[in-house]
């Protein structure tokens, strides 16, 4: 009783003391007042989609965000995401780490939208979150996207000859130049992407900021087209990276001035006879693999994608070991027909249209690889046995027996929930035994490269709910994208005859795909943690240097007795089986071992392929499984890369492809975890035939 | 505790009065759901609904290495939310409706109201009493229908989400039920207005938000801002319900609080006596009732049934205001979707008139289907509550001419939707005239109306004599002619397309019943000559026959318990 007193009137006293004893407890939760955060001032807030004006659906686009804090400092991120017709939000969103003060910040931020009727850009962050809208404006799907870096306006002239011819386009149809000062460089690779050829157009970039500059070279690596018409700036010393972009290095021994060459090169950048030329006067060499096309014209494989320069040299033989000639007005139109043809034909993977046109068939291919694997019937109806003898039967009678009949409700509600429990978490019942991940990879090898530009379709199956995390070898996980199979679109008639476009959304079921929330930290992006649900296959799509172990090199050789032959030589990783592709047709095929050379005839070869690549893996166990469909894909992508339809434009032997098919893993189990089936398609570029 | 009066006893005084609630709620609580629970009928119940729901996973279930697994999952799912939803319109509402008035019929209430139990204890206890042992089933049913996440189609959130609209749902009705309760003498009454309540709320706010979403798309398309119609149909969808459930739940409080009707029925007979002796008629006689009862001022007529006279008569002086009520709403409902279905035939919206029809006849069978089960078996089971069967007993009465009093009492009580139905099909003659589509429609839905009408008031007789309470014969004749009305085609149509071994033709499944039978009609247009029109004739001259067998078989049935049970108590 005293007792219960005392706590009464400590109560009381407790009571009047509440200001003390909640800052006390504040005090003791290492609480206090935060600072105030700083919110994002909404008149200041500026974002556009699109690299110098030029976007597009489907592909990478970047989108600039600009604002400022109203007050204090805002700490948080920013979001872009976007919405469909239907108001409902896109799986995707991409997020960048934001703060800003009172001057204005921008952040740059790649994004991958589809079927974005509206971008939403949302400021995250000391406890505040502003949502800004603006509706999508995508234009219509361009047959050719070119990106000028300039500071002025860039005429494409020949180039625009050479789009219309190759396309067949109409005038001013379906060609969409842009240009970028060269200060807005993207500052990820990814920038770029919604370009097909860049051009600097006098522009050295000698100023521009070597990170993205770096960007652009990463972007070109990775199979990216870039042609450089020299200007003025060009006469200083040009970035070591430009140099080796288009191959080119500088000899050490400087050039003796030579006051002839002074007064044609003051003629040429048409300077005064009195003035100064800037700079001094250097050599510069090709690097082996660098082509010099008529003396004036370089090309330059680099990584994956290629560069391409008109000659800044005065005169033809400054240019090392060049027996050509000079430009004519005929020959420059053949330099940017080239170069269009390059950027054009050659297939990017994870380019939009390519991945499309795989991605039906590849997602069919891993659902055979992975199976529809359901518990057996019987092992439902003994679960349902289970359940209700337990729950009800069981239970039911033992708390009848004690007269507390119900407890069994308790009990039965016990067990009712830690089944469901059991069938979410730990994939109870669940028909598949074990994790794996089947793979479907499409790559593209340029001659001599040691990586192919792949993009992956993986599907992970699991028996229970859990999170892989992909690791990638050292070296690579800093340049994998992930990205994701597209939803489905479909139109349907509206109450009008007006066609309303919408987006089914995620499939579920079998076809899960993941939802992805892509984080830019610098200019790396990881894969994200995956999630996968019990007794489900996900599937999840990612761009990636593939490593071949060593270099895969397919080259046009001449044997002594004139024949024409193609040399392959194979990486250490894995098997392949290759096919040559002559026209719209499939010619020879040759099997090599890891590490193995073999030669391919052009001429004798065996009975054309007509039909598709149906036994590309030969005894190989999933050559059955692997569906017409992704072959006939694959097959379609090459076919539309062969340039023999416009011989009048090519001649070139150089743009033919080998396709080589392998079986063998292309991951570790470190990756995903235990690979299941594994099907890779490589696109090899044939080397430049040899001079005669 | 803190000192009374003071500034904290002030900021914890609503949550002292919620454990004052809490305690109170406690008692009844105990009495009614945990005496309920140790009954084996409630173990019973629970173990044949879990074996119910087991049987979805089980016929749904793929062979090996079907594709297509994720489809059967997902009709699984919607037919077991289907039949659950139809379930707790159904049960809900007639279990919480008779909560009070049960209490009343008994004349308990006065002594529970005279407890120390808060009123507002009485109504969260009561709900809570009601509700709990549906949410108890829903809960245990779950895992059956959680086996079918294994098959893909579901994220976790569709099933939460689902769950938690499966409780809003129950609650909701409950609320509704209980006011009802709260708010009359009578079982039947309150049933009567609880469903009337629902009807009104789910068909016209339906009707009202589809509506809307055509003039959104024809007249208001480009003017209005698109994301008006997402918040006016919320509003509809949502804001008005939830509106109405808060206003009703403070309504409970208050009435519990401040009880408008008498707590016991002593009461209520005073009333109806003063009523009777009055030199004025009742405002609410109608001209049909005048035709019956001015012939029975003298004494009833040779031949005539008594029962029926009697029971005319204590509708005319009880409920005739709630069914007058019942038949105006109706029709003003009807009349407004029709005159808005043809302001849009007559604009050009690309509507047919018929739709108009179609909507309406569907109001009124559903209607018809949902109140009268209630009407026939509240009928003959509160007059075994309150005694009165002894009296009847006690006459010269045959048990079976009771039984036909009752059924035909309860066929009286919805004669003026009936009236509405002749007059509703006649105004439609001259469109479906029009559009060609002959006389057979509104002949059809007439004997649709009939059949329908004779099913459920069977089945309402036939549960009055099986049940030994109001809310069991209540629960009973819900089960029977939903069973066979809609449940039992619904799930022989779900068993027959996943069953392999099924070999019957399920396209006559719907045949078994006039309610679906008239809508597939009415839907396929069946009416135009086609060979189809010629299947759709047969099965709902087939599905005519079914019904009337059936309430043939459930009369008989009916009659051949209540002898049994006249005997065995005699």
């Amino acid at each position: 009783m005293i007792r219960r007193r005392a706590m009464k009137l400590q109560f009381r006293d407790g009571a009047s003391c509440l200001p003390l004893a909640a800052l006390g407890l504040l005090a003791l939760i290492g609480c206090r007042p935060a600072p105030r955060a700083g919110k994002i001032d909404e008149n200041s807030v500026y974002f556009e989609v699109g690299t110098g004006g030029l976007s597009e659906e489907g592909r990478w686009n970047l989108v600039k965000v600009t604002a400022r804090a109203e007050a204090g400092i805002f700490e948080g991120e920013v979001e872009v995401s976007g919405r469909d017709s239907g108001g409902r939000p896109a799986p995707e969103s991409f997020k960048r780490e934001f703060s800003a003060s009172a001057a204005p910040q921008a952040v740059e931020i790649p994004i991958l939208p589809r079927g974005w009727e509206e971008v939403v850009v949302a400021f995250r962050g000391g406890g505040f979150l502003q949502q800004f809208k603006k509706q999508g404006d995508w234009p219509v799907s361009n047959a050719c996207r070119i990106l000028a870096v300039s500071d002025g306006p860039f005429l494409p002239g020949a180039l625009a000859e050479a789009c219309r011819a190759w396309l067949g386009l109409e005038q001013n149809q379906q060609i969409a130049l842009r240009t970028l000062p060269p200060r807005q460089l993207p500052e990820h690779f990814l920038g770029y992407d919604v370009a097909d050829l860049v051009i600097l157009n006098g522009a050295s970039l000698a100023d521009s900021d070597p990170d993205r500059v770096e960007a652009l070279l990463e972007w070109v690596r990775r199979g990216g087209a870039i042609a450089a018409v020299p200007g003025p700036s060009w006469a200083g010393k040009l970035p070591q990276a430009l140099l080796q972009l288009f191959g080119l290095a500088e000899n050490p021994q400087p050039l003796a001035p030579d006051p002839e060459t002074e007064e044609r090169l003051k003629m040429v950048l048409e300077l005064p006879a009195e003035a100064r030329l800037p700079g001094g006067f250097y050599h510069l060499e090709l690097l082996p693999g660098a082509l010099a096309h008529q003396g004036l014209f370089l090309e330059n494989r680099f990584g994956s994608g290629k560069a391409f320069l008109f000659s800044f040299a005065p005169e033809r033989d400054w240019l090392s070991k060049d027996p050509g000639g000079s430009f004519q007005p005929g020959g420059l139109a053949r330099a940017w027909q080239r170069i269009f043809l390059q950027s054009h034909l050659r297939p990017r993977p994870f380019s939009g249209k390519i991945a499309q046109q795989v991605e039906s068939s590849a997602i069919q291919a891993l659902t055979r690889f992975a199976g529809f694997r359901y518990p057996s019937g019987i092992a439902v109806l003994f679960f349902v046995a289970g359940y209700l003898g337990i729950g009800f039967v069981a239970l039911g009678w033992f708390f009848h027996r004690r007269k507390r009949l119900e407890r069994m409700y308790l009990a039965a509600l016990a067990l009712a929930v830690l089944s469901s429990f059991g069938i979410y978490r730990f994939g109870l019942l669940s028909g598949i035994s074990s994790l794996r991940a089947d793979a479907v990879v499409l790559a593209v090898a340029r001659p001599g490269a040691a990586e192919a530009e792949a993009v992956s379709w993986i599907a992970i199956s699991s028996p229970n709910r859990r999170t892989i995390r992909p690791r990638f070898p050292e070296g690579i996980s800093s340049r994998v994208i992930a990205s994701q199979p597209l939803p489905r679109e479909e139109a349907e008639e509206a109450f009008s005859s007006q066609r309303v476009r919408f987006q089914v959304g995620q499939p579920k079921g079998p076809l899960q795909l993941l939802e992805q929330e892509y984080a830019f930290r610098g200019q790396s992006m990881q894969l994200p943690p995956l999630l996968i649900h019990p007794n489900a296959t996900r599937y999840c799509r990612f761009n990636h240097p593939h490593d071949l172990g060593g270099e895969l090199q397919a080259q046009w050789i001449a044997d002594p007795g004139g024949e024409k032959k193609i040399e392959v030589t194979n990486g250490t990783r894995f098997s392949l089986r290759l096919y040559l592709l002559v026209g719209r047709e499939l010619k020879k095929e040759i099997s090599l071992k890891a590490g193995e050379k073999g030669t391919i005839a052009e001429e004798g070869a065996a009975a054309a392929r007509t039909a598709g690549i149906r036994s590309g893996l030969g005894d190989s166990p999933i050559s059955m499984e692997i569906t017409a469909e992704l072959e006939a894909a694959v097959f379609e992508i090459l076919k539309k890369s062969q340039p023999e339809e416009r011989q009048d434009l090519l001649r070139l032997e150089s743009s033919r492809f080998l396709i080589a098919i392998t079986a063998d893993p292309l991951f570790s189990e470190e990756v995903f975890g235990p690979i299941g089936h594994s099907v890779g398609f490589f696109l090899l570029e044939l080397g430049e035939p040899e001079e005669d | 505790m803190p000192a009374p009066g003071s500034r904290l006893a002030r900021l914890l005084f609503p949550l002292a009065i919620l454990r004052e609630i809490a305690i109170s709620t406690g008692p009844i609580l105990r009495r009614e759901l945990l005496s309920f629970l140790r009954t084996p009928k409630a173990w019973r119940i629970t173990l044949i609904t879990v074996g119910a729901a087991s049987l979805l996973p089980l016929f749904a279930w793929p062979s090996p290495g079907e594709p297509m697994a994720y489809f059967r999952a997902q009709a699984a799912f919607v037919t077991y939310s289907v039949v659950l939803y139809i379930a707790l319109f159904l049960f809900v509402p007639l279990v919480t409706g008779s909560a009070i008035t049960i209490e009343r019929e008994r004349e308990t209430y006065e002594l529970l109201y005279n407890t120390r139990i808060r009123p507002a204890g009485i109504v969260f206890g009561k709900l809570f009493a009601s509700i709990a042992f549906f949410l108890l089933l829903i809960l245990l049913t779950f895992p059956m229908v959680s086996i079918l996440y294994l098959l893909g189609g579901f994220e976790v959130w569709d099933f939460i989400k689902a769950l938690l609209g499966y409780l809003l749902f129950t609650a909701i009705l409950g609320v509704i039920g209980l006011w009802s309760s709260m708010r009359h003498q009578r079982t039947s009454r309150a049933i009567l207005e609880a469903f009337g309540i629902l009807i009104a709320l789910y068909f016209g706010l339906s009707i009202c938000t589809s509506f809307l979403m055509v003039f959104f798309m024809t007249v208001w398309r480009g003017v209005a801002p698109p994301n008006l119609i997402l918040i006016l149909s919320w509003i509809l969808t949502i804001g008005v319900p939830a509106l109405l459930v808060l206003w009703m739940m403070y309504s409970l409080l208050r009435s519990a609080r401040y009880p408008e009707l008498a707590a016991s029925r002593r009461e209520e007979r005073r009333k109806l006596k003063q009523a009777a002796l009055g030199t004025t008629p009742p405002v609410s006689r109608t001209w049909l009732t005048r035709q019956l009862l001015d012939r029975t001022v003298n004494g009833i007529p040779d031949g005539w049934n008594p029962v029926l006279v009697a029971s005319v008569r204590s509708q005319v002086y009880g409920a005739a205001h709630s069914r007058r009520m019942m038949f105006w709403g109706l029709a003003v409902l009807i009349f407004i979707i029709s005159g808005m279905i043809f302001w849009f035939f007559l604009s050009g919206m690309g509507v047919e008139s018929y739709v108009s029809f179609s909507i309406g006849a569907h109001v009124l069978l559903y209607s018809v289907a949902l109140i009268l089960p209630g009407l026939a078996a509240t009928g003959l089971s509160g007059e075994v509550e309150s005694g009165n069967l002894d009296f009847l007993r006690g006459t010269l009465l045959a048990p079976f001419a009771i039984l036909r009093g009752k059924w035909l009492a309860a066929l009286f009580g919805i004669s003026g939707l009936w009236i509405l139905g002749g007059l509703f099909g006649a105004a439609h003659l001259p469109f479906l005239l029009v559009k060609n589509l002959g006389l057979l429609i509104p002949i059809y839905f007439l004997a649709a109306l009939l059949l329908v009408s004779l099913a459920a008031s069977s089945a309402g007789i036939l549960a009055s004599t099986l049940a030994r309470s109001t809310v069991s014969a209540l629960v009973l004749a819900y089960l029977l002619s939903f069973g066979y009305l809609l449940g039992v085609p619904v799930l022989l149509q779900f068993f027959a397309f996943w069953a392999r071994f099924w070999r019957f033709n399920s396209a006559y499944f719907p045949s078994l019943s006039p309610l679906w039978e008239f809508s597939q009609i009415i839907s396929t247009q069946g009416f135009r000559a086609t060979k189809a029109a010629v299947e759709a004739h047969f099965s709902f001259f087939l599905s005519l026959v079914v019904a009337a067998v059936v309430s043939a078989v459930q009369l008989k049935l009916a009659a051949a318990f209540y002898k049994n049970r006249w005997e065995r108590d005699r």
